[in-house]
């Protein structure tokens, strides 16, 4: 058989309840990862349904209208006057597949349904919460466990398990489980969480930062990712998330990482730091000295929040700032490009007093290029976001006959982002001496500006260049 | 007739307008084509409780899948079966879908289609009929298809992707043709 026919394959067996959880995960990537497949499974699964309505035989026009003549009978519909319900149930029956003859003869049983509805029984018991919002900013996107998508979230909001998506590079979510644990994923980033007597969270992709409670015996905290199973019974932890690797740094307590390639497991203690990738070795190293320059590899490391374009014979590689809408100002567009700053493959990064950050580009004509950061404390904890860009007095950042420009924030400059001024009693004043997580630029032109970074660069001050102790 | 009852009719006939579409919605979410069939008359009940709070002017198609979605979880509750972290990631997967992809048929294409299959499904042979009716009435796996007609696994496979096919190639022909 082709891929189509397994692909067809698949989606037969799934609208038959056949498939395996692996399976299911693998339908459930591949959806999400493919526009393609997506539409090719809606429109299988109606070509499936309509072949087995017709199959079945649901043509018996009768028992259709006599099923929804009852149907209205019992809801008292009847008093919208017959000719009118005739002309809504002729015309139903004409556009829809019809009811099935079974359903007919449980008249008893939809007398039942009909009779719980109109006793006003609850719609659903409420699921339990398990967890509390208690920080974010940025774009964020929540579905819940039934499926409803907010947008709109607020610190306070208890939540009974769900899918939060952070879908730009200064967005965070931080959340406080039942028993005091917090987890908080920053950047473009998409967390599932559950708790039924065991924290069960699967890191699809970005960062996660978690502060864990001790957990039940025998019920650890699971982290799942696309190549490790973390097991957690209390600890600070960061881990970082792709489709090919899993980085975890271990701040206090222990971790155990199963490979899921191989079931390879290996326990992290505090201070540590492991790679679980499909072909590396599966140790744990001491977290190295951090250090305090540091500048982007988009010429071999793609990733972060924008379009990628590879480097040519005649430009670098680059990241094209790409439409961003701020959930607080919806009618606003911005051209965002963002980068994280990767602290489990290298030592973490600190930002030092009196450092600059340095962007390197393209424009297509003189704008403004805003930069902001995000800082993080030693051990993981958020610690706020930050921009260089003077409060909005950003000056035109000028071009040079190759469209090209550099621009200079100082460190001294920097102010709390908007986006978290609510909290600024609770975070960081100043980004000095904290670890750097994150960066992005934009440009707020009202139009695409086909702002590129080439380069994000972080330049010490002179006398601290070199490792810290 | 009050303007309130006029809504009723017109939520209640556009989303019985719907119902392929949340059968094929409800389907996916179950895996069961009779538990489907149940979670959409249910959602039907609903709506005709509370068609006063649908907003007119937006998505039928929308607001129906999310009752067809409460409906799979109450279905759920009933069978107290737990729904795992895969299911739950797979259902947020699924909903995305279509969200993004479905859109309800116009009436009359939906009949015209109807009305096309029913002819080119008269044009498939005794066995590929068998195979058809054992999977899409009889609920049946491959290996009881197999058994009930005398192929082998792999047989059952073919056959019934090809004739899926040929039924499909049938019927896009045939619309082709009428449009």
């Amino acid at each position: 058989m082709t891929t189509n026919d397994d692909w067809e394959e698949l989606i037969d067996r799934h609208m038959r309840g056949e498939l395996t959880e692996s399976e299911m995960e693998r339908l459930a990537e591949r959806l999400d990862s493919d526009p393609a497949a997506r539409q090719a499974f809606v429109e299988e699964s109606l070509w499936d349904t309509r072949m087995a309505e017709v199959l079945r035989g649901g043509d018996d026009d009768g028992a259709a209208e006599q099923f929804l003549s009852t149907t209205a009978s019992n809801l008292d519909l009847q008093k919208s006057t017959n000719t009118v319900l005739r002309l809504m149930l002729a015309a139903a029956v004409a556009v829809i597949v019809v009811l099935s003859v079974g359903l007919y003869q449980q008249q008893a049983q939809a007398e039942r349904r009909i009779a719980e509805i109109q006793s006003n029984s609850p719609e659903i018991k409420p699921e339990p919460s398990i967890a509390k919002i208690i920080g974010l900013s940025g774009s964020l996107i929540w579905t819940g466990d039934r499926g409803k998508i907010q947008r709109e979230l607020v610190v306070g909001t208890e939540l009974s398990g769900g899918t939060v998506e952070g879908v730009a590079p200064d967005s965070w979510f931080e959340l406080q489980f039942n028993d005091g644990s917090t987890v908080m994923i920053s950047g473009t980033s998409m967390l599932t969480f559950a708790d039924a007597g065991q924290k069960v969270l699967r890191l699809k992709d970005g960062s996660l930062t978690a502060s864990v409670e001790p957990q039940p015996v025998g019920k650890p905290m699971l982290v799942h990712t696309h190549t490790a199973l973390l097991k957690v019974l209390g600890t600070q932890f960061e881990v970082k998330a792709g489709l090919t690797s899993t980085a975890l740094n271990v701040s206090e307590g222990k971790v155990r990482v199963k490979r899921l390639s191989d079931n390879g497991e290996v326990d992290v203690p505090a201070k540590h730091r492991l790679i679980a990738e499909a072909d590396n070795e599966l140790i744990a190293v001491n977290v190295p000295d951090s250090v305090s320059a540091w500048k982007s590899e988009l010429h071999h490391k793609r990733g972060g929040y924008g379009e990628w374009q590879p480097a040519t014979d005649n430009r670098p590689a680059s990241l094209k700032a790409i439409p961003l809408k701020p959930p607080q100002a919806p009618h606003v567009t911005l051209y965002l490009a963002g980068l994280p700053v990767d602290r489990s493959n290298a030592a973490p990064v600190v930002v030092q007093p009196d450092s600059r950050f340095v962007v390197r580009g393209r424009l297509r004509s003189d704008a403004r290029v805003h930069f902001g950061i995000r800082v993080s404390n030693p051990n993981g904890e958020f610690a706020g976001m930050f921009r260089g860009d003077l409060d909005g007095l950003q000056p035109l950042s000028k071009l040079n006959d190759d469209g090209h420009f550099e621009e200079v924030y100082d460190l001294k400059d920097f102010t709390v982002d908007p986006s978290v001024i609510d909290r600024k009693d609770e975070l960081a004043s100043k980004p000095d001496g904290l670890i750097l997580n994150g960066v992005w630029a934009f440009t707020h032109t009202g139009r695409p500006s086909g702002l590129e970074i080439h380069e994000i660069e972080l330049i010490p001050p002179p006398n601290k260049s070199t490792a810290l102790e | 007739m009050d303007s309130s009852d006029q809504k009723r009719d017109r939520v209640l006939k556009a989303a019985l307008a719907c119902r392929v579409e949340l059968m094929a919605y409800a389907r996916s979410l179950i895996g069961n084509y009779s538990a489907a069939d149940d979670v959409v008359q249910e959602a039907m009940l609903v709506v005709t409780r509370k068609y006063d709070q649908f907003e007119e002017g937006t998505s039928m198609l929308a607001w129906c899948r999310s009752i067809v979605r409460i409906e799979v979880l109450r279905l759920r509750q009933r069978q107290q079966r737990d729904t795992s972290l895969v299911r739950r990631l797979l259902d947020d997967s699924i909903g995305a879908a279509f969200d993004e992809y479905q859109s309800v048929a116009q009436s009359d294409d939906s009949e015209s289609w109807r009305e096309a299959l029913e002819r080119c499904l008269q044009r498939v042979s005794e066995q590929g009929r068998r195979v058809l009716d054992a999977r899409f009435v009889d609920d049946l796996g491959y290996p009881q298809i197999g058994e009930q007609v005398g192929m082998s696994l792999e047989a059952v496979r073919k056959s019934l992707f090809r004739v899926k096919k040929q039924v499909r190639a049938c019927v896009e022909s045939s619309m082709r043709g009428a449009e």
